[in-house]
């Protein structure tokens, strides 16, 4: 009975085709939608009428194709409807629509709204778990992967869930991180071909990180890969006795995907513990690594280390957008991060290969320069027992709030922050049910936040236009660009903007009246674009109103 | 779990009477000032710890005020039993039946599943029934299943909508508001609706469900049905590793 034209299409019993038509001409037609996303439906770049992963689509870019609203009306959006959870304050996912059919998560939740209204369709919840530490104990959660006519998400003790996405009914349920009390899970999966890819929590809190994947249907494992060699492998040397089991390289934001190469980037982070060295001497492969493995089989194929043997939680878990573009004269599978330790990095993601790296922070002090090979080289500052002023600060330069990157204008931007802080040093043990930094930070006096909104031209490896954030510096919004020439984010004051991608001047802007820890994204329905992000405990949604479009 | 004495369990209706009903309503199934706790699904799936830790501390700024310095221990684990109560679990009834009959009737000859799904395998149109018996005394889930036109919620009745064109959507409700109708119908397709381009909604009160279940099981088959829903819980998922090494 399903019929299905492309991705998703409106599928009706009566008429499918026709009510399609009649729909994008008359707004008071009814939507009648399956899901169905078969997985080339999520080979479609750039994603326009639905944004089917967390990202939007495989590349990172969170470049919108919609273009009904623009630099010249932008500034007539207004709020559609508002979908408040109850048990979460920081709802940290990026809602993914199907169809007309939004899927949010909050912790340990799944909803299905009607994206045209925000009503639920279904709910489906377990209670949350007691006895987690850390960012697992605070039961964020970053949203689903969907496949077919199914719905994947995580929960807060590191369980995939596969739910019927007709209903919300859970189909099944695999405990993917055992033998470590201090895993958990804040990331959306990745739907990739057949299977859902998945990482964990736990980096600052001694688990030893990995990155699996689950056969999409049955939900039994593929393939795992250890982001902490196992003794005798190579890179073992940073790891003496059971270190291996305890130094984190955790894997908590979504990774990337090529076809073409067939290859899935996938960001590590800091090594455990956090600010002592002395457990893990050397590189600490693979932690602060973007990792490339094959989509099929979980191998290897390259890595690249940002912050070998990092002190100061530098994750790389920043998503590795991928752009091809002109570079150096030649066009070029790119790889560009704006790392948390400062840099925004080029890398080629055929081969790892590393091309530059600029500084995008002022305030940076934990390495001098990024010699030819990548590698950093150390200025020596590192955490101490009576404190040391380190820049960036433990939040990083950046975080995984999202980049975005538009083909239009060339440009990534992602949001930046100058600061520094006194960092701590005291050796300890690892013990289950607690975390592991080995200490911490302090303010440091006279340092305070200041959030850059940064527009980046990976070809010219120069700055296009800075936008200074007026707050607390305690933001978490991340951005998102159109075809409409514009970029959206959270700015550092609760507001959601948009801003001209092209200059940077702040074009429209709502009060959400809660911090954001989200990033934006963009879908249509029946041919009417809507902007969408989650702030505190709620996701606002906004339009052009019907007269103006 | 120890069959509970009558008189502990009037203790505990005292203790919910004199706290609770105001709010809640004497049979819990919500007043002026406070939900439904003995109906709401979401509620009947909270654990007993998070019962426990909602009447201790409350809801902050939800309304709810924490009991932590009214009731000892003793007074808080019976208060948690009588909403239990309420909501029909622990009620005790001995089952009859054969579980692995009941399963084989369920996907098979009685056609449950093809509404409802059990341990992640089943129908989606109608709730999802692990660990239903769980929440539910043998006697509710057998009169489910024998009546299900009573005390049908009118949320979950067979609601058809008809479009001002003259289409006719015929399904479950699965949300509706005085703007707007999202509508579900067998073959899963979700059709949503802006109540402006409808000329009705029309609601019959009546389940999806069959309602001669009397007729076309035998009581043994009823019996069987009963025992198997009884024991069906949820799919999977052991509980990640305590500290093994
Ligand atoms: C002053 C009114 C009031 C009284 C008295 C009261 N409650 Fe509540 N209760 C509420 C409100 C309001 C909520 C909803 C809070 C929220 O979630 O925002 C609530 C929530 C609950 C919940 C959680 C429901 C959920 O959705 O998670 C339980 C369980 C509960 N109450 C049990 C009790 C019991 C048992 C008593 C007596 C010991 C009691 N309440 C007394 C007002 C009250
Ligand atoms: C044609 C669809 C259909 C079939 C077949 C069907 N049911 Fe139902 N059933 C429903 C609907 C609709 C409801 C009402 C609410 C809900 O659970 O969605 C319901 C309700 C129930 C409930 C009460 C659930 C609650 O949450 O209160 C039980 C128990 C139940 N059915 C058991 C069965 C059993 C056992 C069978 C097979 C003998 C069966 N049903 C066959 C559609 C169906």
């Amino acid at each position: 009975m399903w019929r299905e034209r492309h991705f998703v299409v409106i599928v009706t019993i009566c008429s499918s085709f026709a009510l399609w038509t009649a729909a994008q001409t008359n707004p008071q037609s009814p939507i009648s939608v399956a899901i169905d996303v078969r997985p080339a439906d999520l080979l479609v770049q750039p994603p326009a009428v639905n944004w089917s992963s967390y990202n939007g689509d495989y590349s990172g870019r969170r470049f919108s194709a919609l273009k009904e609203i623009t630099a010249q009306n932008v500034d007539q959006l207004r709020a559609q409807w508002v979908f408040h959870s109850s048990n979460s304050s920081n709802l940290e996912a990026t809602p993914v629509v199907v169809n007309g059919v939004m899927f949010m998560t909050s912790a340990n939740e799944a909803f299905a709204l009607d994206a045209r209204t925000g009503r639920a369709l279904w709910h489906y919840s377990r209670p949350v778990t007691e006895g987690l530490v850390d960012d697992a104990s605070a039961h964020h959660n970053r949203g689903v992967g969907v496949w077919h006519s199914r719905v994947y998400m995580e929960t807060d003790n590191a369980h995939l869930l596969c739910l019927d996405a007709r209903s919300g009914h859970l189909i099944w349920d695999v405990a993917y991180a055992e033998g470590n009390s201090n895993y958990g899970a804040t990331s959306a999966p990745l739907v990739i071909k057949d299977k859902v890819l998945v990482g964990t929590s736990g980096g600052d809190d001694g688990v030893r990180g990995f990155v699996a994947a689950f056969d999409a249907t049955t939900g039994r494992e593929a393939w795992r890969f250890w982001t902490i060699p196992a003794p005798g492998e190579f890179g073992s040397s940073s790891w003496p006795g059971e270190m291996y089991l305890r130094g984190g390289a955790t894997t908590w934001m979504p990774g990337t995907y090529d076809s073409e190469l067939n290859t899935v980037y996938w960001g590590t982070s800091n090594p455990a513990p956090d600010f002592d060295g002395g457990p893990r001497p050397g590189d600490d492969l693979y932690s602060d690594c973007v990792l490339a493995l094959d989509a099929d089989n979980g191998k290897l194929k390259w890595y690249f280390q940002f912050t070998p043997h990092d002190d100061f939680d530098y994750d790389a878990t920043e998503t590795a957008v991928l752009i091809d573009t002109r570079y150096k004269g030649a066009l070029r599978k790119l790889l560009v991060e704006a790392n948390r330790n400062g840099f925004v990095y080029i890398l080629d993601r055929t081969n790892g290969k590393y091309l530059s790296a600029a500084p995008f922070v002022k305030k940076l002090n934990w390495a001098k320069a990024i010699e030819d090979t990548g590698r950093p080289v150390r200025s020596g500052a590192e955490p101490s027992q009576n404190g040391t002023l380190i820049c960036p600060d433990m939040t990083g330069a950046t975080n995984w709030f999202s980049p975005s990157y538009n083909p239009s204008t060339h440009l990534l931007y992602f949001m930046a922050l100058e600061n520094c802080q006194m960092y701590f040093v005291k050796p300890q043990q690892f013990t289950p049910g607690k975390q592991y930094y080995a200490t911490g930070v302090k303010h440091a006096p006279g340092q305070y936040g200041q959030k850059i909104l940064l527009a980046y031209d990976p070809e010219t490896n120069t700055f296009a236009w800075r936008y200074p954030q007026i707050g607390g510096g305690h933001s978490w919004g991340g951005t998102m660009t159109t075809a409409g020439g514009l970029v959206f984010f959270g700015d550092d004051s609760e507001a959601f903007e948009a801003a001209d991608a092209q200059t940077g001047a702040p074009l429209w802007h709502f009060n959400t009246g809660q911090s954001m820890h989200a990033s934006p994204m963009s879908y249509a329905v029946e041919g009417k674009q809507y902007v969408a992000i989650a702030a505190g405990s709620d996701v606002f949604t906004f339009a052009l109103p019907d007269g103006k479009r | 779990m120890r069959p509970q004495s009558s008189s502990s369990t009037q203790a505990s209706q005292q203790l919910f009477s004199a706290n609770c009903t105001g709010c809640h309503g004497l049979d819990g199934r919500g007043g002026e000032h406070g939900p439904n706790i003995a109906t709401n699904r979401d509620v009947q799936r909270l654990d007993d710890r998070d019962i426990l830790r909602i009447l201790r501390d409350g809801v902050p700024g939800g309304g709810m005020p924490g009991f932590r310095s009214e009731f000892n221990d003793d007074q808080l684990n019976a208060v948690v039993r009588y909403v239990r109560l309420l909501q029909g679990k622990h009620a005790t009834m001995i089952v009859r039946g054969d579980q692995k009959k009941g399963e084989a009737l369920f996907f098979g000859k009685a056609r449950c599943s093809e509404c409802h799904m059990i341990g992640g395998k089943g129908g989606f149109i109608a709730s999802d029934l692990s660990g239903y018996g769980q929440e539910h005394s043998p006697d509710v889930i057998r009169e489910a299943i024998i009546d299900p036109n009573k005390n049908l919620e009118p949320r979950r009745q067979i609601v058809t909508a008809i479009t001002r064109d003259g289409r006719k959507y015929t399904g479950i409700a699965l949300n509706e508001d005085n703007f707007s109708l999202q509508l579900q119908t067998l073959d899963g397709a979700f059709h949503l609706f802006e109540k402006s381009g409808l000329a009705k909604v029309e609601h019959e009160p009546r389940s999806l469900m069959p309602s001669n279940y009397v007729s076309t099981l035998s009581p043994g088959d009823l019996d069987d049905l009963v025992a198997y829903l009884a024991a069906a819980t949820t799919p999977g998922g052991s509980e990640p590793g305590r500290d093994e090494e």
